[in-house]
């Protein structure tokens, strides 16, 4: 019995056995396969894309009628499917156009008094019915009326008269019949009118109330409410649902009540959260057949069932332009067989289907490593990912801020996979140990590459110069930033290093003894803005300490801080960073403000892109005869702020799509884009960003914009930005031409200086003991 | 033929003895050769290459190490750290448990003890931040004693200070196992011979220091080893607590070791751990033969 029983024992455990050895067998297959396509993505040209799976959604852009092209960036369309089955595309200036071959051409229709309300009035929502009824939120422009009355009233175009803030509301039905829609709440107005598949109006308001509204009988039903503020809303089969910055809600129409849809709702407020964070956009929706929902946002296309309990990903984002970073979605519409619509805001109208031969899983491979996530580099993926869709561009970011990796550990796993071999191809080496590599020989010489963007435009030779160390080029940045000092012309002049600039500000104090000079109310708000142009000269050649350099910017930052006078610094022309980078960016534009409003005698600020930077700053010194701006005087001369900074690893110098990536990186194409975060380092492209902004006000369509500010008492001002002048242009590849440095000091000891700084400042400190104190914290570091 | 059978029989049992243990050992062998012993072997491989290229250094890494001032520096705290904190841990813990021994119902005073080692060191490193800053509670307290006046405030974590409260921090979070492992010790001992050494009109004293310190050698040399591997583990409070870059009284080996990862200095880093892993390992080895001897 005993020995039967051992058998069985001995039985089982040869099964065990023989299941973990399985196991093992299949977990190395497993391994097995992954290295394969890692060697398959790694490598050039291989056979990856053969062997891919194939069958994946491809993007095709459409063409949108010719005049709601002309619009551009002012041409907000919104597109709908129509009973006849056509596409429905509205557009305020241009009216109602309907494509019956997918978008391949399009054919205007009647909109009735659609253009005459866009003539006289500010259009916030514009709404299409499939029946062809047009609903908008709109505000009279000054002096306007009522559409309606447009034909009688339009001899009064211009007379002036209060302005009218309050939204009103336009319905027009689908034989051109006007309706009036049943709402007067002017305390809680309509932010957006929607109409349901059987062309029912439906509104939301600004607190998220939900409204049905019945224009036959003039009544308005409150139906609903949602969380947050609406972004967009679609109408399946039986459920009507509404997207806001908060979540998802779902309302059974036949029922008359809302529907609990966690799944949706959660989804939802994750993503929406999670682009809000990033900066990016909101998301859109349509409906497909029955009561399924199809979801568009930075991650790709979504498909849920209303109520149903799984969130299914139709098509990956990051390979097309739902995942760049500089879309704005404007609308969604859902074809039959799943070909799905997006309008962009652009315009730009884009088809996504199934292509049964697409390739879904590219064999071949590049990588792309940041410590944070860096939207210039977002934006180069997701436009080179669409240009090259045999390739995989994978982009990882080390910090998420999902997973509470710290910035040291992400290096650290980073610096595990370089010693493994199996690092990214390139690396944005932004807040990286950059010195580091380039020391171990893991990044790349790029001269060989640079020489082949001379024919694209190239890199301006003195940034380039500035990035070089020991006459070699390891990185360069993709764009920069200038810190500039801004005031009055003449003084300006007088500061050409640190210790004059300290000079003025003293002797603008004695001049001026009331007000703010720079603007700034705290210590380390001064030292960080001064920190740009001098923090390359704290670090000898040698890897010393210069303390004499030290010593002197703590004196000169003293002088300057004491002359801004504690306690009647005016408002900061920037507020520091809650990134816990210690950072803080000061917009140059946003100093000229303040320089020209007369609120402080100078101001510090960074230039970072064209539109919304240097146009704003153009007007101001076109606009201020006086007023003048030049490059932030420091201990480093003249230097700029590297924005992005590539490399390539030494490993992947033979990888030709690395290499063909960081070309488009400088390359026309992706300079020519006036991003938000820097300046283009290639001359050619800045020089066609300033043209095209010089060349507005021939153009029209797309023309300047107007801000809107309150100062500290409360007055409201206004500046009409307009194009930037040839004065302007010239005046800026002057300072880009100017600068030698590049703004890269230790940031050990930059974050040194900003700890023990402060007390020198102050006064609560000596220049020396701060001085002793800086190179203490610092030895450490220094002699590891 | 009889025998011969017999022999056969009792060879294979001997071989199926020989097997057992090795069927035993095995896995746990395998997982020590591969998550121990084989990394430990590259390391030293990676101390004599250089890690980008993997070319042949020599012994220019250890040249490097040596030289390098924060390396001497960090091993001198981290020496003076361990020569400090094993004998007060050891010591104070032997002093708490006899006097615990003596103690009724001493259980929950034991279980107070070893509160320290279930505080997550995330929580202990924001307490210590809060007792030891220049404006915190332990300057607070002293000012308002009298014992300090408010400008002479000292910063604890930035000055020299900073070492001693590692110390306390040490000894703080590792007294309590110390205690209950000097206590089982302590149990050990025969009652008998102490009851025919009182007998004998030995006092507690003598007692203490001839019959029961002798019966507790072998708790010594447990208690001393895992002490002394404890403060290695030290520095995620003192990570926490200082960051990267502390002050230089509390900067230890797992700083810099740390720091060099962070920088990609590999091959130093290899160079080090391979001094490191031989000053562990003869230290313990040097403990066991002293052990040895006295027994």
């Amino acid at each position: 019995m005993k020995g039967i029983f051992q058998n069985i024992l001995r039985g089982i455990a040869g099964l065990l056995a023989a299941a973990l050895l399985f196991t093992a067998g299949c977990a190395g297959t497993e391994e097995g396969a992954g290295k394969e396509g890692g060697a398959a993505g790694g490598g050039v040209g291989g056979a990856g894309s053969e062997t891919g799976i194939l069958g994946s959604y491809t993007e095709q852009a459409l063409t949108l009628p010719e005049a709601v092209q002309a619009q551009g960036e002012s041409s907000f369309p919104v597109i709908r499917l129509m009973d006849d089955g056509s596409i429905g595309l509205l557009d305020e200036m241009n009216g109602l156009f309907c494509s019956q071959d997918r978008g391949q051409s399009w054919e205007r229709r009647e909109s009735g008094a659609l253009a005459l309300l866009s003539a006289q009035s500010y259009i916030s929502s514009l709404a299409l019915s499939p029946d062809g009824s047009i609903a908008a939120v709109y505000v009279p422009l000054e002096g306007e009326t009522e559409p309606g009355d447009a034909e009688e009233g339009a001899a009064e175009k211009g007379d002036g008269g209060n302005a009218d803030w309050t939204p009103q509301h336009f319905w027009q039905n689908g034989q051109g019949e006007r309706w009036t829609v049943p709402y007067a709440d002017a305390g809680d107005p309509l932010n957006g009118l929607y109409f349901g598949n059987d062309s029912r109006l439906y509104g939301v308001s600004m607190s998220g109330k939900v409204w049905a509204l019945d224009g036959e009988t003039g009544t308005a039903a409150q139906i609903f409410e949602v969380r947050g503020i609406c972004s967009d809303v679609c109408f399946t089969e039986n459920y009507m649902a509404v997207f806001s910055d908060a979540g998802a809600a779902l309302y059974d129409l036949e029922a008359g009540e809302l529907k609990t849809d966690k799944v949706l709702d959660d989804f939802v407020a994750d993503h929406v959260q999670k682009d809000a964070e990033a900066g990016v956009r909101s998301i859109v929706a349509a409906a497909g057949e029955g009561d399924v929902i199809y979801m568009a946002l930075a991650g790709g296309i979504y498909r849920h069932t209303a109520g149903g309990s799984s969130m299914e990903q139709v098509t990956d984002g990051s390979r097309n332009l739902l995942g760049n970073p500089m879309s704005r979605f404007l609308g969604m519409a859902v074809l039959p067989e799943d070909v799905f619509l997006i309008l962009y805001q652009g315009p730009q109208l884009c088809q996504y289907a199934y292509d049964a031969g697409a390739v879904a899983v590219p064999g071949q491979e590049i990588s792309i490593y940041s410590l944070y996530e860096d939207n210039t580099i977002r934006q180069a993926v997701s436009q080179y990912q669409r240009m090259h869709p045999e390739l995989y561009v994978r982009y990882e970011v080390g910090i998420t801020g999902e997973n509470g990796v710290t910035p040291e550990d992400a290096v650290k796993n980073l610096n595990m996979q370089l010693a493994a071999g199996e690092g990214p191809d390139l690396l944005v080496l932004d807040g990286l140990p950059e010195a580091s590599y380039r020391e171990k020989g893991l990044l790349m010489e790029l001269d060989g590459l640079t020489a082949g963007l001379t024919d694209d435009g190239g890199i301006f030779p003195n940034l380039e110069a500035a990035m070089r160390t020991g006459g070699k080029l390891y990185s360069l940045p993709v764009r920069f930033a200038l810190p500039l000092l801004v005031g009055n012309e003449e003084e300006l002049r007088q500061s050409a290093d640190l210790t004059s600039l300290a000079d003025m500000a003293e002797r603008l104090r004695q001049e001026h003894p009331d007000g703010a000079l720079l603007g700034f109310a705290a210590e380390q708000q001064l030292l960080e803005a001064l920190m740009p142009a001098s923090s390359g000269a704290w670090v000898k050649e040698n890897g010393e300490i210069d303390e004499a350099a030290l010593a002197d910017f703590l004196t000169q930052a003293r002088r300057i801080y004491q002359a801004e006078g504690k306690g009647n610094a005016g408002n900061a022309a920037g507020q520091a960073s809650e990134d816990g980078s210690g950072q803080a960016e000061y917009m140059a534009g946003a100093a000229a403000i303040q320089v020209a409003r007369g609120d402080q005698r100078l101001g510090i600020g960074r230039l970072t892109g064209i539109r919304g930077s240097f146009d704003l700053l153009a007007t101001l010194l076109d606009q201020e005869e006086d007023m003048g701006c030049r490059l932030l005087p420091g201990q480093d001369g003249y230097a700029f702020i590297p924005v992005t900074e590539v490399g390539i690893l030494a490993v992947s110098a033979d990888n030709a799509q690395a290499a063909d990536f960081f070309a488009y990186l400088f390359g026309r194409e992706f300079q020519d884009l006036d991003l938000p975060d820097g300046l283009p380092v290639n001359p050619a492209s800045l020089d066609a960003l300033l043209e095209k902004e010089r060349s507005q006000e021939e153009t029209a369509s797309d023309s300047g914009y107007m801000i809107a500010g309150e100062d500290g008492d409360g007055e409201i001002f206004t500046i009409d930005v307009g194009p930037v002048s040839e004065k302007q242009a010239a005046m800026l590849k002057q300072l880009i031409q100017t600068v030698k440095a590049a703004a890269a000091g230790e940031s050990a000891v930059e974050n040194a200086v900003l700890e023990s700084g402060p007390a020198v400042l102050n006064g609560s400190s000596t220049v020396d003991e701060a001085v002793a104190e800086i190179l203490r914290k610092v030895a450490l570091y220094l002699a590891e | 033929m009889r025998s011969k059978k017999n022999g056969i029989v009792r060879e294979g049992k001997a071989r199926r003895v020989f097997h057992s243990p090795l069927c035993f050992l095995a896995p746990s062998l395998i997982g020590v050769m591969l998550f121990s012993c084989l990394p430990s072997l590259d390391v030293v491989r990676r101390s004599f290459t250089n890690a980008a290229a993997g070319s042949w250094a020599g012994l220019s890494h250890y040249r490097e190490v040596f030289a390098n001032e924060a390396f001497r520096l960090a091993a001198w705290n981290t020496v003076r750290f361990t020569a400090v904190c094993l004998p007060l841990l050891v010591g104070l813990g032997l002093f708490v448990a006899v006097a615990l021994s003596k103690v009724r119902g001493g259980q929950t005073i034991r279980a107070m003890f070893l509160f320290p080692m279930a505080i997550p060191a995330a929580a202990i490193a924001l307490v210590w931040r809060m007792v030891f800053d220049a404006g915190g509670l332990l300057n607070l307290l002293l000012v308002r004693l009298g014992l300090l006046t408010q400008e002479a405030r000292p910063d604890y974590m930035g000055s020299g200070a900073a070492f001693w409260v590692l110390v306390f921090t040490y000894v703080w979070k590792n007294l309590g196992y110390t205690v209950v492992l000097w206590l089982a010790g302590l149990s050990a001992v025969p009652a008998e011979i102490a009851e025919a050494a009182r007998m004998d009109g030995a006092s507690e004293r003598r007692l203490f220091w001839r019959i029961i310190l002798p019966n507790l050698k072998g708790s010594l040399y447990t208690i001393t080893v895992l002490s002394f591997l404890n403060s290695f583990k030290v520095f995620r409070e003192a990570y926490l607590v200082a960051g990267s870059y502390p002050d230089e009284s509390m900067y230890l080996l797992q700083h810099l070791f740390n720091n060099w990862f962070v920088s990609m200095d590999l091959d130093k880093m290899a160079a080090a751990a391979v001094c490191l892993g031989a000053v562990l390992l003869g230290a313990i080895l040097l403990l066991q033969r002293l052990w040895d001897r006295e027994d």
